[in-house]
């Protein structure tokens, strides 16, 4: 079969392409264990407290080492549960020093919810019955928004938090 | 049958057709990929 000697370049250049895309996401998976957020770990939607993250008392920011936190949330319409202050009032902001990281822990009470904290990598699907998690390093100061990105009732836009990086 | 070699010929001078522009274009498209590839892969670097 005869090829042009441009049909040859562009074939070669899409193959290679394909080849060196594949490794990546091979890379990223074994190498990297990239996975979904969400993953074996399950839990009963209708008895959270029974797991140990999500305790009243556990629930929130803690510092786990130097510049090492844990953030256990649960989800549910159409609000955050990030634990209490002293005050005993529903805290809304998670204040987190430059440069540390991070390990969001969330699960959901009800139906399917999204937590992204927007600027950042973090973003997840948070499903009924599963634990989700995502590990971050915070690198960049300033103030995220917690957003709901999945749709889950009439108050989904009320679902909100912040995180602050300073 | 010299003849019908002769119009055998045909194929061969379409295979030398000029793909210059073709060719252009699909090295285009092919860069635009990887370089919205390369963009995405930045942003998650450096958030």
């Amino acid at each position: 079969m005869h090829l042009h000697k441009y049909e040859k370049v562009w074939l070669t250049f899409g193959m290679a392409s394909l080849v060196i895309f594949l490794l990546v996401i091979g890379f990223a998976a074994f190498w990297k264990g990239t996975h979904p957020q969400s993953h074996l770990e399950t839990i009963d939607q209708n008895n959270v407290e029974a797991h140990d993250s999500f305790k009243p008392e556990n629930l929130g920011l803690t510092e786990v080492a130097d510049g090492k936190y844990k953030v256990n949330m649960v989800a549910s319409a159409f609000n955050y549960d990030f634990g209490v202050d002293k005050d005993e009032k529903p805290v809304k902001t998670i204040r987190v020093p430059q440069g540390s990281t991070v390990l969001f822990t969330i699960t959901s009470k009800d139906v399917v919810h999204g937590f992204q904290v927007a600027g950042t990598n973090v973003n997840m699907m948070v499903e009924p019955g599963h634990i989700s998690r995502y590990e971050a390093v915070m690198k960049n100061k300033g103030e995220f928004t917690i957003v709901c990105n999945e749709y889950c009732g009439i108050g989904h836009h009320q679902m909100f938090g912040k995180v602050e990086v300073y | 049958m010299t003849k019908k070699h002769a119009s055998n010929d045909g194929p061969t001078t379409e295979a030398s057709s000029d793909l210059k522009g073709t060719f252009i274009m699909v090295m285009i498209l092919g860069l635009l990929m990887v370089g919205s590839w390369f963009g995405a892969y930045w942003l998650f670097i450096s958030r």
